[in-house]
């Protein structure tokens, strides 16, 4: 069960119209890197978890990436909403614009729609982990290739603060794996009748 | 929308922000006391202000967890994309 | 069991779990993407150099660096 917060995690700023930012902007809505992605991706691995705390990590960040998305959906949303179609046109928008006016589409910066082959959910729990931390690689990554892209004072304060939460989940993913780690020892001196 | 509602909006953000932050820390730090004792407090700082803001905007959460006033609040707009913080003014 | 041992040391990730020492208020933490001082990783992105200056990595850019630090050089000597 999911309850709905009617409010972002983060106050965004949008100070510009600008549907070219919006463009490149929208990979990390429907991208290979973006935040369905990486919602989809955690949620769905946290069934095989083996711990307690591994499903919980997997919930959790899964569930705070589905706030992340909402929060770049809300950027592109604005990005894009008084653009003319001169605007539009400009910023090479108007193969969007023709399948889904000014719309969210989950799509990356070359208008390729989102396929579950982005993500993978394997049952092995070091191997996901292992998938989960070059997740937040990537998507720290593009980030920061946005950061680079961004003219847009208020976009780059909320991309910042996108792109630092990659490395706290970065972090926590790791901290998952040690534990998973030692879960699995654990479980192997318990098998060879070792208790210590 | 006014500065005030933008300022509560943020305050919220702000506490629900260190409470996601503890949350995760403790997910993989469940005995860790000091994190939980923090995390308790602000699950009551943070609900404090939840209370506030609701008897002023209406319900900030769905099914179950807010109630409202007549008529039904919860479709009033905006709704959270709508909001430009940009456009807040003194801050 | 030492078998395994080994076996665990290698071939393996390893990331350092936190301590938890401080953090920042909330307001802070939320501006910053963390309540956490050691994990934060702020990331500057230099602008593209402007008009009039060396692009990075060309020998106009090398001769810039050797310049400057002779300059940097005399001023030492001077200081002393």
């Amino acid at each position: 069960m999911w309850i709905y917060e009617k409010k972002l995690e983060f106050p965004s700023r949008i100070c510009s119209t600008n549907p070219k930012l919006a463009k490149v902007i929208i990979t990390q809505y429907g991208g290979p890197d973006g935040e369905l992605a990486a919602s989809l991706r955690y949620l769905t691995q946290r069934y095989t978890m083996p711990t307690g705390r591994s499903k919980a990590v997997l919930n959790d960040i899964g569930t705070e990436e589905l706030a992340h998305m909402e929060v770049v959906a809300t950027m592109v949303y604005n990005l894009i909403k008084d653009a003319s179609l001169e605007e539009i046109k400009a910023a090479g928008l108007d193969g969007y614009y023709a399948d889904h006016d000014k719309a969210l589409y989950f799509v990356n910066g070359d208008g390729v729609p989102w396929v579950a082959q982005y993500i993978q959910s394997k049952g092995d729990p070091v191997a996901d982990l292992h998938e989960n931390l070059a997740a937040e690689q990537k998507a720290r990554a593009t980030y920061e290739y946005l950061l680079q892209l961004s003219d847009d004072p208020g976009i780059s304060e909320t991309l910042a603060f996108l792109r630092q939460r990659e490395v706290i989940h970065f972090q926590r993913f790791g901290e998952t794996l040690e534990h998973i780690y030692e879960f699995y020892n654990h479980q192997h001196r318990f098998f060879m009748g070792d208790h210590s | 929308m006014s500065t005030v509602r933008m300022q509560m909006l943020i305050d919220i953000m702000a506490l629900e922000f260190t409470a996601v932050e503890l949350n995760l820390f403790l997910d993989t730090h469940p005995g860790e006391r000091r994190a939980l004792d923090a995390y308790n407090a602000t699950v009551v700082q943070l609900d404090e202000l939840k209370r506030e803001y609701e008897a002023r905007f209406g319900p900030l959460t769905n099914f179950g967890y807010s109630d409202s006033d007549y008529p039904w609040r919860w479709v009033e707009e905006p709704w959270p994309w709508q909001i430009n913080f940009a456009h807040m003014k003194g801050v | 069991m030492d078998n395994q041992r080994i076996n665990n040391d290698l071939a393996r990730a390893r990331i350092q779990i936190q301590q938890y020492v401080r953090r920042w208020p909330p307001r802070e933490g939320l501006f910053r993407g963390t309540i956490f001082p050691e994990l934060y990783r702020p990331y500057y992105f230099q602008p593209p150099v402007p008009d009039g200056m060396p692009a990075p990595g060309t020998m106009r850019a090398r001769r810039f660096k050797m310049a400057a630090r002779k300059m940097k050089r005399g001023k030492r000597h001077v200081n002393r």
